[in-house]
């Protein structure tokens, strides 16, 4: 290795240039990039810009079809309760933008292979604006979906990231079940078998007692006396 | 007409005592006989054994669960089958005995005390099972000081340490009197330890009415109270296996009946064993007799046969509809990996013991015993694969872990196994092993009864042969004859 990259001053300067390129070549790559479309569609970039303006931890990232639609995705809590969320999607279009249904999902990684899980549909107003909220029942970082269902559309989905810092676990579970019959009886039946289990021991420790203390008190020409 | 018992006869007091002496001698010749040296080396296997068991532990202690192969593949382990094995024929001495008690079947005498130190026995040692696979025994307190009444394992705790105690108490009771005259009978060669014991225990026993009528009561209540405490015992274990995170053929609704049933077949079969081996160990056949092992046979026919029909209502269901992980354990069982264990359970454990006892030519003490020595080896093996292969299903992969044996699980099981024998034979060195006064209340009662029937017999006859005379005579034309006829017969 010493071989090839000679030490010394000359060395020094050789690799602060080579770190000064690795460096620059991103942004390079970034400012000779001309396209807005292909600016949006990286989701990096997207994220940086948002997580300024939204509590500093949402992502959020456009795909951009082919001219003139587009739609955005933007994810955002609500102010002073991070366990709520707003998923807002917005349509740009040369035609008329409102009443088109839009379809949204967060990305779930926990089967095999990542699944769109349905959160819910939303029509746009006017403005090409839709919107839902949803209530994670994971912390971390999770990627929302936005489609566009109406017949017809051809637009792509748009893709979102946002850090859950709060979230409600278990909401689902507890929706889909219903109130077990007789739920409300569960403290008067574990004080009622307690109760019982008291009185069992009780009348044991009364029969040790009536055995060992009470016993003396009843005899009297029984056959222990007599046999002795 | 005079009825009375003629109790003055001389040679049937002569008798009387004489017999009253042997059973008396009988009951504790335990404590007499000098113990041998089979018993001696029995007793120290046992113990060797035990010892083994708990230095297993110790060791379990000191480097965890892993050593007994528990994991993520199986995180319940042969513990829990010794466990339910052992509090399970707990059941069976208890409740034979208070069924018994309570049906005044006449024969019981010479079997409660065995049944019920037996039932005493195992139901500590079984307690105590549960221990090695709690992974942190130092804070087995905090069950009760700070209990989870949602969990099951609570449930547990509480119903074992009430049965336990209850179990104790229903040995203690109706030892008493026994314990005067294990004293009496022994003087001087009971030995200062027994003698302070048996003064302790049997404080202020003098047998009087009002003594005999209190702890008559204080039993018959204990006998009643007993046989629930024992189905909530076996039940709430069922139920910890129901509720206990899903898992396949663990949520059946059966399985805390086939828990009752299951603890009575086996329980009644350690009973038998228990005092086969009694019996043989200190010539008790004058007391218990092949008549006792024949009726205990009958007793335990019904429960093999219902646990049988409840073992199929278990499997057939859940066979046919076919829930993967059901199906899945099922086909370990019935063609799988385990099927030759299963198999050897359900033709040994079961099928075998009903037929020996179904058939008369094998309705005797040797195949009798035969068969409960057949029952406990295998309701063992079948509580090992109820716990064994539902826990080691995966049921992400539907696939099935492995668990082994290690010396540590190998050396706990056999200690446990040990400990019940030991504890039992050392339990009859300290206490009578024949419920004495109960057989002598008993047979009092049997005496007087037939003497009764004798007098009255005798009272009839004497009126048939008056009015045959007047008969004879010719001086009265209709008499009940055939009426009186018909009593004698």
């Amino acid at each position: 290795m010493s071989r090839y990259f000679p030490r010394g001053p000359r060395s020094l300067c050789y690799r602060a240039l080579e770190l000064a390129l690795v460096v620059a070549a991103p942004l390079l790559a970034v400012g000779l990039c001309s396209s807005p479309a292909a600016f949006a569609s990286s989701p990096m970039i997207g994220m940086t810009q948002e997580s300024s303006s939204v509590t500093g931890v949402t992502h959020s990232a456009s795909t951009a079809a082919t001219a003139p639609s587009v739609l955005t995705l933007s994810v955002a809590a609500r102010p002073h309760d991070p366990t709520d969320l707003t998923l807002v999607s917005h349509l740009q279009s040369s035609s008329d933008n409102g009443g088109k249904s839009v379809a949204f999902f967060v990305v779930s990684t926990q089967f095999k292979q990542p699944e769109d899980v349905p959160i819910g549909t939303a029509k746009t107003a006017a403005d090409g604006t839709a919107s839902v909220s949803y209530k994670p029942t994971w912390s971390g970082k999770e990627q929302f979906v936005a489609k566009l269902t109406s017949p017809g559309a051809q637009v792509p989905a748009a893709t979102a990231y946002y850090r859950v810092t709060a979230s409600t676990p278990g909401p689902l579970y507890a929706a889909a079940n219903p109130a077990r019959p007789l739920s409300f009886i569960g403290h008067i039946f574990l004080g009622v078998v307690l109760t019982i289990v008291a009185l069992i021991w009780l009348g044991l420790i009364i029969m040790l007692v009536a055995a060992v203390g009470w016993m003396p008190r009843l005899a009297g020409g029984g056959i222990g006396r007599r046999d002795k | 007409m005079d009825l009375t018992i003629d109790r003055s006869s001389q040679m049937d007091r002569s008798l009387r005592d004489g017999a009253r002496r042997e059973l008396r001698e009988a009951a504790v010749r335990p404590m007499l006989q000098k113990p041998g040296p089979g018993y001696r080396l029995l007793v120290v296997a046992l113990g060797a054994v035990v010892a083994l068991g708990l230095v297993a532990f110790v060791d379990q202690c000191v480097k965890g669960l892993s050593v007994d192969d528990y994991s993520n593949a199986a995180f319940w382990d042969v513990n829990i089958s010794n466990f339910i094995t052992i509090v399970g024929v707990a059941y069976g001495g208890a409740v034979i005995s208070a069924v018994l008690r309570l049906t005044g079947a006449g024969w019981r005498a010479p079997l409660t005390r065995i049944a019920e130190g037996v039932s005493v026995v195992a139901v500590l040692v079984g307690g105590a099972c549960i221990i090695p696979s709690l992974g942190r025994p130092e804070r087995i307190w905090e069950f009760f000081t700070r209990p989870n009444f949602s969990s099951p394992l609570i449930w547990d705790a509480l119903a074992i340490a009430t049965y336990g105690f209850a179990s104790v108490v229903f040995f203690y009771l109706p030892l008493i009197p026994d314990l005067v005259v294990a004293k009496q009978t022994m003087g001087d060669r009971a030995g200062r330890l027994r003698t302070a014991l048996w003064r302790a225990l049997s404080r202020g026993w003098e047998g009087s009415p009002a003594q005999h009528r209190l702890l008559g009561r204080m039993t018959g209540f204990l006998a009643i109270l007993i046989i629930p405490l024992a189905v909530t015992v076996h039940s709430v274990l069922g139920w910890a296996f129901a509720i206990t995170s899903f898992r396949p053929w663990w949520s059946e609704e059966l399985w805390a009946p086939l828990f009752v049933i299951a603890a009575l077949y086996s329980g009644i079969a350690l009973v038998i064993l228990s005092l086969a081996a009694l019996r043989h160990t200190y010539h008790l056949q004058n007391y218990i007799t092949d008549r006792h092992f024949k009726l205990l046979g009958f007793i335990l026919a019904p429960f093999g046969a219902t646990y049988l029909y409840m073992s199929v209502a278990d499997f057939l269901p859940g066979a046919y509809h076919g829930e993967p992980g059901t199906a899945a354990v099922f086909r370990q069982l019935f063609v799988g990996a385990y099927a030759p264990w299963f198999w050897i359970f359900v033709v040994g454990g079961i099928i075998v013991p009903l037929l020996i006892i179904a058939l008369p030519q094998t309705r005797r003490v040797g195949w009798i015993v035969f068969a409960a020595a057949l029952i406990l080896p295998t309701f063992w093996l079948n509580r090992v694969l109820m716990v064994i292969v539902p826990a080691t299903y995966d049921m992400m992969n539907a696939t099935f872990g492995v668990y082994s044996w290690t010396w540590v699980n190998a050396s706990i099981t056999a200690g446990a196994m040990a400990a019940v024998p030991l504890l039992i034979l050392l339990l009859f060195r300290f206490v009578p092993i024949l419920s004495v006064t109960e057989i002598e209340q008993l047979e009092a009662e049997q005496l007087e009864t037939e003497q009764l029937k004798a007098a009255r017999l005798e009272a009839v006859q004497l009126e048939i042969a008056q009015l045959e005379a007047v008969q004879l005579d010719g001086s009265e034309g209709r008499v009940p004859l055939g009426a009186l006829q018909e009593e004698v017969r």
